[in-house]
């Protein structure tokens, strides 16, 4: 593959040649792999019967442990298990109601371009997993060649009456263990992925660049913010930390630092 | 959350959009093959979506304000990357540095609390 590769950047193949070799490798591979399990099933000993059986089966399926809740109650049907992680992973506000927006006027969408949202579609990758409604990023794509502005007038029509569709707004929760944990008794020691529906996203993500463009325009973030924010990395984040505390100590100080951590980033968003 | 953005001046149409986003959230959970029913969730936002991030950083750009400007004379830095907080101070000697530090530590559990905002004290 990295031959290939290098082929294409130096220009010796086109990207019909490096499409067709690299489909043939995938072949190669595929072919390889059924003829060592043909082998290995051919000469099979008793015992490797078995675990060739055992291969058939889907594998990493298992059943979660029982959890106990911090009431002390213990849960064992997957119902009331899924309810003990959905209380863990989406807490309840501790505050009453936030004050509404204004309902009319408004002049973002009229900036938003049909160009951003040919980029929101065609951005990110395509195997990224589907939410409930099982449309992956592929069949968008195909929507979008086949009648792509039926797509511009639903993410421009989202954005100017500012309503985003309940039906992009009920996700798929996936519950997850999360790696080395010492107890799997408690809902704690798990994690839900929300898959979103893919057509929402493209909405969300043309949203999520306007606000970030206003925000980089105008100026409104802290230059100590990083993350998620362009030419901002965390090696950046560092780089500022480390150059704050050797300034000090050139001055002949002394320099601390308290790290600390927000609890569940998302979830929390008030 | 709306509050934040209208103060900082987003577009009305944008700040609606981001309410609608936000509000009468539902998920389905499924775990060891099962699907369970929608169920609400009352706050936050999906871990999944590309706007989430941008949000959580304008939620808490409110606190780098106020410390700062609270505790202006323990010329504290903070620096974020996404949830993670480092809050940087400097002094002559290393009981000066821990008292600032103590000093910006309550300012910040302060906003905190105002803003309805938890930090893990456990990994802290």
């Amino acid at each position: 593959m990295g031959l290939i590769k290098r082929a294409r950047k130096e220009g010796e193949a086109s990207q019909q040649q490096v499409k067709k070799q690299r489909s043939n490798l995938r072949r190669m591979i595929r072919q390889s792999k059924t003829e060592m399990w043909r082998k290995f099933l051919s000469s099979a000993t008793r015992d490797q019967v078995w675990q060739a059986l055992r291969y058939t089966k889907p594998g990493g399926q298992q059943t979660t442990e029982s959890l106990r809740s911090r009431t002390g109650e213990v849960a064992t049907s997957w119902e009331e298990k899924a309810q003990l992680i959905k209380e863990e992973a989406f807490p309840k506000p501790l505050k009453g109601v936030e004050r509404k927006a204004q309902e009319e006027g408004g002049e973002m969408w009229k900036k938003i371009t049909d160009k951003d949202i040919q980029v929101a579609v065609f951005d990110g990758s395509v195997k990224k997993a589907s939410g409930p409604d099982r449309l992956v990023f592929k069949a968008i794509r195909l929507l979008w060649e086949w009648d792509s502005q039926r797509i511009i007038n639903i993410v421009k029509m989202s954005c100017r009456l500012g309503i985003h569709p309940r039906v992009w707004k009920e996700a798929q929760g996936v519950v997850i263990p999360r790696p080395n944990k010492p107890d799997y008794g408690v809902a704690k020691a798990y994690r839900v992925i929300t898959l979103l529906k893919c057509l929402g996203k493209v909405v969300e993500k043309v949203a999520a660049n306007a606000i970030a463009e206003d925000c980089e325009r105008r100026r409104l973030l802290h230059d100590g913010q990083f993350g998620c924010r362009k030419r901002r990395s965390a090696i950046d984040a560092v780089g500022r930390m480390m150059k704050r505390v050797e300034e000090a100590w050139g001055r002949g100080n002394t320099a601390a630092v308290l790290l600390m951590d927000v609890k569940g980033a998302c979830p929390h968003v008030a | 959350m709306i509050k934040r953005m209208e103060g900082m001046g987003f577009e009305a149409d944008l700040v609606r959009w981001v309410e609608s986003f936000k509000e009468e959230r539902k998920v389905i959970m499924s775990m060891d093959g099962n699907e369970g029913d929608s169920m609400d969730v009352e706050m936050g936002v999906p871990q999944g979506s590309p706007v989430s991030p941008v949000l959580f950083v304008i939620y808490l750009s409110g606190l780098f304000g106020q410390v700062e400007e609270k505790e202006k004379e323990c010329e504290s830095e903070g620096i974020f990357f996404v949830d993670d907080v480092a809050w940087v101070v400097e002094g002559e000697d290393v009981g000066e540095c821990i008292q600032r530090l103590e000093r910006c530590a309550a300012e910040i559990t302060i906003w905190a609390k105002k803003n309805a905002c938890q930090l893990d004290i456990e990994k802290t």
